[in-house]
Order: structure tokens, then sequence, then C-alpha cells
């Protein structure tokens, strides 16, 4: 294999966002190794009506339940939550909802503000290009005017709210708490060439329309018209490192099986907060015996994994709640920041997002009315659930999960995926802080929908197949001996392998990362784009 | 047999426009998904249940008497029970003929979409007037 100047594993939101910036250096030869194949959005489930059995089979959140050839298995029997990704051309971007708000500037700030965790190596001013070229990348709808972030410079027009979103901002006017339409990666207009929106709702088995912003649809098309080369179903298992002890390339294998040498100048590694310490971990050699990058053994530890409670509330009128981008509707950062000195019963620090979510569609309301006992059979069956469809709006609370060193993952040599490659097993335990937060959350919205006049049929905490955000396994940090990668995203020990998706991340916010994970990967490409010769020539 | 436990369970409903399961295709998916034999245990195990407790067979019995010996089943199969039952609102409720009485607005292949009004943000009036609630680091 001919060698390249910047290997990428991984073609998911930081991979991606990876390829297009590095890749305006027209010099540079760039590949990016994807152990997933290409999806095609003309084959996604919702262009056929059954598309919501697919959730539970091909297109779950689950590898272990997916099964795809580039799944590897995932142990999280010693979890409360199960993780959740996509190994694909496009990563977990192509399953995800789009749900596309900023961390907050105190979230780079958690120990100097609260004395908990640890500061980030920058800040959300050291951020805010990044962010705004990001959300210009991907196509991001808002308003702009928010009060509970620093200015926004423009966003593409709001998702609509629809009859049951308006229902509970006027609620949150009663209670006179914060809330915001939802900052969503979906074109509520046509926009980079991808069309709007259409308000069809499955927006978690892929967009077929193409208006969600999932990586395949943003980034790659322009890395890929700027160079960059791609190979799918190309799985890496080893990096290695040459007599200097610098990295040299990578192993892998392709779709046969048949086992390859790529070199590079430069590694980047985003195969996400469990892709990338896997990887490092399996990269074993006398100088790391232990995994690449680990000798202080920090790799794979502070997973955090933003545990969700949920609340449901079901309104006497037809609100039409199942039309519409599901996980897109509003969002509250009314209890986001820490509480201490406000007026109001806390027994926690830092805080959570109440995010407002659509109805569910026509099976799931079936399935967990009957579940749940709400749903009878038998003649009483369709006008209940005629009384609960469309009828129904949901709150999740994303809580902001503190870093702990015993919440990890490690191989799995008993499991392995299709080519031999230990899976993982992860360690994750919910603290009391999170507890708390999380009951105070389920308060919070139980009031909220009493409010609005809508009655609680279900609030549980936490919600088991919700390990989505995957963060902290390779923390970034100045200090070499409590950090993996430094403020750069350079390996402290390796100056050509860095580490640009959420492994780095030091804390974990309480909002969902892909907009954080991508501008930092701009910024960290954008700097390394400045050295990039230095770096190539050595 | 079949058709009578799909009926007791769903049943259609004039008022709502939904069609009873055994009118659907759900027997056809019984047989793809190789759950022939489990309803015919669910089925005999039913037949026994109504003559223990009613000393009919399921066939005599009022709707709401099978539908306590579905109840019964359950609490002494549930597994069986439970797995027939969701398949049967699977199969049910991702039918075209179902989907379209329910007013889920459009159905996939999704040709024409679905509109939301649009809104009015002077809502957010309440949020503005209370100013910036983020914590500034300086």
């Amino acid at each position: 294999m001919e060698r390249v100047d910047i290997l990428i594993v991984g073609s998911g939101a930081s991979g991606a966002a990876a390829a297009w910036s590095l890749s305006r250096d027209s010099s540079l030869k760039i590949l990016c190794l994807e152990q997933g194949s290409i999806t095609d959005p003309a084959k996604y489930p919702s262009t056929s009506p059954q598309w919501e059995l697919t959730k539970q089979s091909k297109s779950s959140f689950d590898p272990n339940v997916r099964a795809n050839e580039a799944d590897f298995p995932i142990d999280a029997s010693n979890s409360p939550i199960s993780l959740a990704n996509y190994n694909g051309f496009g990563g977990s971007t192509i399953l995800y909802s789009g749900h596309f708000p900023r961390f907050h500037p105190s979230d780079f700030a958690v120990k100097s503000l609260d004395g908990v965790a640890d500061d980030w190596p920058l800040s959300y001013q050291d951020l805010e290009p990044f962010f705004t070229q990001n959300e210009k990348m991907m196509g991001v709808a808002g308003l702009v005017g928010d009060t509970a972030y620093p200015d926004y410079e423009s966003l593409l027009p709001p998702v609509s709210l629809g009859a049951g979103g308006r229902k509970m901002a006027e609620a949150f006017n009663k209670l006179n708490w914060h809330w915001w339409p939802s900052y969503s990666a979906i074109n509520t207009r046509h926009h980079q060439g991808r069309p709007p929106c259409i308000n069809l709702g499955p927006c978690n088995t892929g967009c077929a329309q193409g208006a969600k912003g999932s990586v395949d649809m943003t980034y790659w098309p322009e890395a890929k018209k700027q160079g960059v080369e791609v190979r799918t179903e190309c799985t890496v298992f080893d990096i290695v490192l040459d007599y200097k002890g610098r990295a040299k390339g990578v192993r892998y294998l392709d779709k046969e099986g048949a086992e390859h040498l790529q070199e590079a100048a430069v590694v980047i590694l985003a195969g996400s907060g469990i892709g990338t310490p896997r990887l490092l971990l399996n990269s074993k050699s006398p100088a790391y015996p232990n995994g690449l990058l680990n000798d202080n053994g920090l790799v794979g530890r502070n997973l955090m994994l933003h545990p969700l409670a949920y609340v449901e509330g079901v309104f006497e009128s037809n609100i039409q709640s199942s039309i519409g981008p599901h996980g897109c509707c509003l969002l509250s950062q009314e209890f986001y920041e820490s509480q201490v000195g406000k007026d109001i019963e806390c027994d926690f620090i830092r805080g959570y997002t109440m995010q407002i979510l659509r109805g569910t569609p026509p099976l799931d309301t079936a399935l967990s009315g009957y579940l749940t006992r709400r749903l009878p059979l038998g003649s009483k069956h369709h006008q209940a659930f005629a009384k609960t469809f469309n009828h129904n709006m949901g709150i999740a609370i994303i809580s902001e999960d503190l870093p702990e060193w015993h919440n990890h993952i490690e191989l799995d040599s008993e499991h392995c995926d299709r080519h031999g490659i230990p899976g993982i097993k992860v360690h994750y335990k919910m603290n009391d802080n999170t507890k708390n937060m999380l009951k105070h959350g389920i308060a919070r919205s139980k009031e909220l929908f009493s409010v609005a006049g809508a009655k609680v049929v279900s609030a549980f905490s936490p919600v088991k197949h919700a390990g989505w955000h995957l963060m902290g396994t390779a923390r970034m940090g100045l200090d070499p001996k409590t950090s993996v990668v430094n403020q750069h995203g350079q390996a402290h020990s390796i100056d050509n392998l860095f580490i640009v998706d959420s492994s780095v991340f030091v804390t974990s916010g309480a909002v969902n990362p892909v907009a954080t994970a991508q501008a930092l990967t701009l910024k960290i490409c954008d700097e390394l784009r400045k050295n990039i010769k230095e770096l190539v020539k050595s | 047999m079949i058709s009578q436990f799909l009926d007791v369970i769903l049943p259609g409903d004039a008022s709502l426009g939904a069609p009873p399961a055994s009118k659907l295709n759900i027997q056809d998916s019984f047989k793809q998904q190789k759950l022939e034999q489990q309803m015919e245990e669910l089925i005999t195990f039913l037949e026994s249940l109504s003559l223990v407790k009613f000393n009919m067979t399921l066939t005599e019995l009022e709707t709401e008497q099978y539908l306590l010996c579905v109840e019964l089943a359950k609490r002494k199969k549930v597994r069986l029970v439970s797995h027939l039952i969701l398949h049967c609102l699977k199969v049910y409720y991702t039918h075209p003929q179902v989907l379209s009485s329910l007013s889920a607005g459009s159905i996939p292949p999704f040709p024409n979409g679905n509109s939301i009004e649009n809104d009015d943000w002077s809502i957010l009036e309440d949020v503005f007037e209370r100013g910036p609630i983020f914590r500034d680091v300086l």
C-alpha cells in the first residue's frame, strides 16, 4: 500500500470533519479507513411501512441486536445502560436524531466553578469559531438569541414546534422556566444541496430524504471532492510504531480478511468513545504492554454516558404529536447550570437538559402501551389506543455525567468480532449525584406536564437502551500523568498520533455531544494543518 | 381457531376505521416467522383453560371470557403468550391498512410528507424578559 500523509481511522462525525478540514490543503494525500459499509438512503427502512420493525433488528441502536458484519460485541451486563452506536460510513450520525446543541461555557471549567472533575485545557471561546463553521457545514436549524448561550451567529430557521411543542412551551412560560426551540441538524430549507425536512418522523432509522445532517450527506461529499480516499469494510486492529516509537501506520483487515499494512506520516483516530480506546487497548507492543498510550492506565477509563430519565405525558386532545422529527422539538436548560446559591431545593452539583420529544409512532405506542398495561386487549383496545397515539409527548432528562475512574471499558477476548478481534466489556455505575439529578428532573417534568394539562403515564430512570453519548475514554489535558492527549488532540508520547473524537472529552456537559465533538475536531485539525508540513517531513 | 384468537385480542372498530386482526396477514406472518407451532401450543393451552374455568370449548366462549383465558394463560406461560401477542401487535401496527386508519400522516414510502403550521415566536417573549441564564467564565 502506498504511504499517505494522513490516515484517518473512522468515517463518523469526527472522522468526516477531520477529512474535510485537512483536505483543504490539496497537497496532502489523505486516506480514511472505515470498518463498515456504505448505506444507501434509498434502502433505508423508512421507505417501507415496516420501518418501525427494523428498529428491533437490522436498524437497532444495539450492535449486539443488529449484528452487522462491521459490529463488534459489547457486553454491558455490568452496566445499567447499554451502549448504542452504528458502524458504517457516516458512523452513528446515520441513526442519530440530529439534536445539535453546543456545550455551555461553564462546561469547560467545572473544576474552577464547582470544584468537581477537571477543567478542559481550552475554553468555549476557543471553540466558538469552529462551532459556527461546523453548524454551517452540518446544516443546523434553530433560533439565535437563546438566553442559555452566548450569541450564535446564524442558523437555519427552527424546526416547527407543532401543537404539542406549543403546549409544552406555554407550560414552561407559566412556570417561568427557560425553553428554546431545539438545535437540529435538520434542513428546514434547501441548504448545501440538500432538501428541507418534510416532517415524517423516523429520523432514527436513517433519513431517506437527505434532510438530516448525517456526515455522509454533509462533510463527505466535500471531502471526497477535495481528494480524500475512503476505503470501507476495512477493520483497523493495530497501530504500528517505528523504531523511534512514532506511529508508522496501521494494520487492517479487508472484507475478505486479508491483512494489510498502511503507512502514514500522521495517524488520526476518530473511532468514537469506544472504538478509539478499543483500538488503543488492542495495540500492544513491548513499549506499551497494556495498550498504546496506556502507560498511565487511562485509556478506556472515565467513561461518561449521559444517563437519561424519561417521562411521558398524554393530552386529552389530538395534537398530532407523532408528526415531525421525533427527537427535535424544544429543549429547556432551566436546570443546566449548578443550582448553588439559587433559592431551590437541590442535592446535586452541575445539571441537566430537558429535551422535549414528540409523540411515539404507532407501533412504539402500541407496544409500550401494552407492556405497561395502559392499552388493554379486546374491544376497548382501539379506543384506548386512539386516546394515546398522537396525544403523547415525552421528556428526556439528559444529566451531566461526571468522570469517574471506575467507569470504564476493557477488551473482551471471550466475545470477538468476525475477524477474531476482541469486543468490549463495559463497567459502569451511576453515582448518587446523577441519581439525585435524574430524580429532580423527573419531579420537574411531572410538574411541567401537570401545568401543560397532560396526564403522566410513565416516568423512569435510567433509560436502559440509551448509551449513545460515549465520552472521556482517552481524555485531553496538559499533564501527561492525568491525560492521554494534549489540548491539540496530540498523544503526549507520540507526536504524530492524534485523537479527534469524543474520547478526549474531559467532562460530558449535559447536552448531546456531537456539535462539540465536531467543533473540537475542526479546531484540532486547523492547528494540525498549520504544522503538518513539519510532521510529514519528519 | 387462530382467527377467533386474533379477533378477540384485536377486534375491529368500525367507528375508528380499525380493521379486525383476522382480516390482515397476521396468520401468514406466523408461517413466515415459524411461529405456527407456538401458536398451536397457545390455542391448545387456551382450550384447556376454557374447559377448566368455564366448562366450555373456546368457540363457545363470550369475548370477555376468552380474554380472561388469555390473561390466565399469560400468568402461567408469560414468555409464550407475550411473545405471540407482541408479534400480533407488530404486524397489525405496521400494516398499511391500519396505518391509513390512524391519521398517522404520510405513510411510507412517503410520497408527500406532512406539514406543520408555522410558529409565532412571540411566544418566547417571557424567556427573553428573564435575560441570560448561562454562567460566564472569565
